[in-house]
């Protein structure tokens, strides 16, 4: 494995744009089409009904499928980047990522600088400083130590945050990240990804599947149906009662809380009960 | 399975250790069916009846094979195993005596069968089939084989011939004996099996007939018993013991020669080797317990009096 | 690490100071100075002890350590590629090839001395290959029950077809035995100089993938997404395993266990990152089977224990413990 010896692209600003991605799963299309820009340092929440494709969409950006069209990072084709030089620009948290029992702590957010060092090589001084660092920003410097089987739910998701930034990538691309969260810590993770967004300057794609939290974090709003985009935007303009009652098949109401935020709260069906 | 090599397995299934009593004896019932038969004879496997003079026998095993020719019941047989190659005009067929197949022989026709290794259910089945067995494994000393001599005599109708082999078998023995002079105390050798230093100790059959001319085994160290009198030896210890002789029963099987020994090494450091005191036997001479053992004794005897001269 | 490489240098040390022979530590020591070079010390001792230490006990001992490293590194290797902790070279089917290809050399009229590493080595390949893609093709991953499955079947397969070649070839059945029953009785430094070359770059390869091993703990997409190619990484890994652990039990025969009673034992007294179990596996390995083949040539002194049943009376009941104890086994890996 000879080649990249290149270093990340420090010029890299983290605009993404996709054009006319498509994925075909087991014969049937499972992303069309879709197209959609997203400006450095911007988060964008990608939101849709199950199945819609939100996931395979994340899969397509990082790779992870065969995919039709092309996705640009700062207007290069990523299909003409090394393996080593992509994951120093893009870095993925899956949706339920492994955690090695024994492993420890330091050790597991050590890996995300793997596209840092040669196919062969260990981690430098440098790199173990840059993970204890990081374990300092997440909070846990004071489990760096201990193995994984031993720290709860949320600590593990803010280390395979870690363990993303340590990859030093422009791009980061959060698969459902907190969907395993209690609320409180729910909103911790997406706090430290906002603040580290703002901090790195680093662009954002996550799906989410809490409306209410995608309305409030994410600056700009991607809705799939079907595979297909349907709506793209501020949450304001995207997330309406009709968009989301038809593309959901539900029925919710949109509200708005002191501080003026979009409030989306599900309701039972019509005529099925009536509690007033 | 890992445990065990075949030449070891031979030996073990061969031996009277696993086999139980050896030897024969026969007592006859005057009736027709041809002068002295039916007769019933004691073998390994009990009291075998065999109704009627055999004329079609099967041999499974290599030493029985000679032994039957010895006593002039060539004749009378029918298929021997794959593994009979003495005489020479013995019919070999592909029969394995170590997986008997009572089908395979049962293709024969046989009268009587002779085996050395008597596998679990072997014997039932031939017994289903009607056809005696006669189980004569591995002597553990030569009281028992000429016991197998004549039990093979008298259950094929050539009991003086029988009684006549033992004797010029007992006469040679003596003579060579006599004829060599007796070893100097002390005076080892190193039996070699197979190239990963099996071995016999002087409570085997091999082992008793070195005994017959002086020598002893270095084997004897490891406990005469162990492993049913065949160890496994360490290299080292057979260096530090340094035999006064080699003899090497793995010429066939492994192309064993003295000059492969001389060239193990640190084996150049050996006496044996220096001195030129290794020699090579035939295997299957030197692993039955049949009429050849005068033939192996004898070499090794001549070969002890060209070095103590 | 420390640790396991003093306990390495004790074990060797002690191996070579003992043996059937009953040589003084004054003569062995004499005879190991006497071929240090540029030392021109001269061993007084006679020429058969000085072919004991020299010719026999040494190479024994440092044959034992190169087989022994190689099966402890080779099994943590395998472990790290399937991600399955009773993954060895046993259970994937590379023994039963390799004594396939084994049994096929000596049986061919031909000079088998020198064919024989390389007909085990091919025995080895076509084997893990056929297992690999056997179980991949039953599993959805390349992990799991579906590969240790397959290894088993395929290993069945192979140890069939060998026995019936076996009985084919029935003059030949004592050299084919002498060489399954896996044992150090006949080592020489013409066997560790065969395995050496093999053996070193099947090493280098494999600790060079220690951390690669450990990304793949994470998973196959974590890998991917951190510019790894996991497929490459297990193909390399298994080719060199392979490699190694088949020119070692060409010289050394079948010894089980090894593989797994080493790596296992190093996790447990480790952190379990592959950086370290993998390099602590090849010093222990080498410990481990120096002990084990002290054992059978002393305990019947004399005579010889076989060596690969020595490991099977330790490895059996490990391997009971190791079933039992679910956590161990299917955390740490």
């Amino acid at each position: 494995m000879a080649h990249d010896a290149t270093p990340v692209p420090r010029d890299s600003t983290g605009r993404i744009e996709l054009h006319d991605v498509g994925v075909t799963l087991d014969r049937t299309v499972a992303l069309d089409q879709v197209n959609v820009h997203v400006a450095p340092g911007a988060w964008l929440g990608i939101i849709g009904a199950n199945g819609a494709g939100k996931s395979t969409l994340l899969r397509a950006v990082a790779r992870l499928v065969a995919y039709s069209g092309t996705v640009r990072i700062d207007g290069r084709d990523t299909r003409s980047m090394g393996r080593r030089e992509f994951a120093q620009t893009v870095a993925y948290v899956s949706q339920d990522p492994q955690f090695p029992a024994q492993m420890r702590a330091i050790d597991y957010v050590a890996l995300g600088r793997t596209p840092h060092h040669g196919y062969f090589g260990t981690e430098s001084a440098r790199d173990r400083d840059r993970s204890a660092e990081l374990l300092r920003d997440i909070g846990l410097e004071h489990l760096s130590l201990r193995a994984l089987d031993s720290l709860s739910g949320g600590e593990l998701q803010r280390l395979v945050l870690a363990r993303a930034l340590a990859q030093e990538a422009p791009i980061l691309l959060l698969d459902e990240a907190t969907s395993a969260l209690d609320l409180g810590r729910r909103v911790d993770v997406l706090e430290l990804v906002d603040a580290l967004r703002i901090d790195r300057r680093l662009t954002v794609i996550s799906t989410l599947h809490d409306l209410t939290l995608a309305a409030q974090f994410a600056e700009q709003v991607l809705l799939l149906a079907g595979g297909r985009a349907v709506a793209e935007g501020p949450p304001s303009a995207v997330m309406t009662e009709e968009t989301l009652n038809r593309y959901f098949e539900a029925s919710v109401e949109i509200l708005r809380s002191r501080d003026n935020n979009i409030v989306v709260v599900p309701r039972r069906r019509e005529g099925m009960g009536n509690y007033d | 399975m890992k445990l065990l090599r075949p030449g070891l397995i031979v030996l073990l299934l061969l031996t009277g250790v696993l086999a139980g009593p050896g030897g024969a004896s026969a007592s006859r019932v005057p009736h027709a069916h041809g002068p002295g038969f039916p007769v019933t004879i004691k073998a390994a496997n009990g009291s075998v009846t065999i109704p009627s003079r055999p004329t079609s026998i099967v041999s499974l095993s290599a030493t029985a094979t000679e032994m039957l020719y010895a006593i002039g019941a060539g004749g009378q047989v029918r298929a021997v195993d794959k593994y009979s190659n003495y005489p020479p005009n013995a019919p070999m067929t592909n029969l394995n005596g170590f997986t008997p197949s009572p089908e395979a022989i049962a293709k024969y026709h046989p009268d009587l069968v002779v085996v050395s290794y008597d596998p679990a259910s072997f014997n039932a089945q031939m017994k289903k089939l009607k056809i005696p067995v006669i189980y004569d494994p591995a002597a553990p000393t030569l009281t028992v084989a000429y016991h197998q001599y004549i039990g093979l005599g008298e259950a094929t109708g050539h009991t003086a011939a029988a009684e006549a082999e033992v004797a010029r078998l007992k006469t040679r023995i003596a003579r060579i004996v006599k004829s060599t002079p007796h070893a100097a105390p002390g005076t080892t050798y190193y039996w070699e099996l197979d190239p990963t230093y099996y071995s016999v100790t002087s409570a085997t059959f091999m082992g008793q007939l070195m005994t017959l001319l002086g020598l002893k085994s270095i084997a004897d160290a490891a406990g005469v018993n162990t492993n049913g009198g065949y160890p496994q030896l360490n290299s080292e210890f057979i260096l530090k013991a340094n035999p006064t002789y080699i003899f090497l029963a793995d010429t066939k099987c492994c192309q064993a020669s003295p000059a492969t020994v001389a060239a193990r090494p640190g084996w150049s450091a050996l006496s044996a080797v220096a001195h030129h005191r290794i020699l090579a036997l035939n295997d299957d001479i030197a692993s039955r317990w049949g009429p050849r053992i005068v033939i192996l004794l004898q070499q090794v005897a001549n070969f002890l009096k060209s070095h103590q001269g | 690490m420390v640790v396991a490489g003093v306990v390495l240098v004790t074990v060797v040390l002690v191996s070579t100071a003992m043996g059937p022979a009953d040589l003084s530590l004054g003569t062995v020591v004499g005879v190991l100075l006497s071929h240090v070079p540029l030392l021109h010390y001269h061993s007084s001792t006679s020429p058969i002890n000085q072919a004991i230490v020299w010719e026999i006990r040494l190479p024994r001992v440092i044959l034992a350590c190169l087989v022994g490293s190689m099966l402890a590194l080779g099994g943590a290797s395998y472990q790290g590629v399937f991600r399955n902790p009773l993954a060895d070279p046993y259970l994937l089917g590379v023994a039963a090839g390799a004594g396939l290809g084994a049994t096929i050399a000596i049986v061919t009229p031909s000079t088998f001395s020198e064919l024989l590493p390389l007909a085990a080595f091919a025995g080895g390949v076509v084997a893990v290959t056929l297992t690999y893609v056997v179980g991949s093709k039953a599993g959805r991953s390349s992990s799991g029950s579906s590969i240790v499955l397959a290894g088993v079947a395929v290993a069945a397969i192979f140890t069939a077809i060998q026995t019936n070649v076996q009985q084919q070839h029935a003059a030949d059945l004592q050299p084919v035995y002498s060489w399954i029953l896996g044992s150090l009785t006949v080592a020489t430094w013409s066997d560790v100089t065969l395995i050496l070359p093999y053996v070193t770059l099947s090493a280098v390869v494999l600790l060079a993938h220690r951390h690669l091993l450990d990304i793949l703990r994470v998973g196959e997409e974590e890998a991917r997404t951190l510019g790894v190619n996991p497929n490459r990484v297990r193909l390399t890994v298994v080719a060199a395993a392979t490699l190694g652990t088949a020119a070692a039990v060409s010289v050394s025969g079948l010894i089980g266990f090894v593989g797994i009673i080493v790596p296992h034992l190093v996790r447990l007294t480790t952190n379990a990152s592959y950086r370290v179990v993998m390099p602590v596996s090849l010093v222990s390995g080498a410990s481990f089977l120096v002990l084990a083949d002290l054992f059978a040539r002393m305990v019947e002194a004399p005579g010889e224990v076989p060596l690969g049943v020595v490991t099977a009376f330790i490895g059996g009941p490990f391997f009971i413990l190791v079933l039992r104890s679910r956590r161990s086994a299917q955390g740490v890996l």
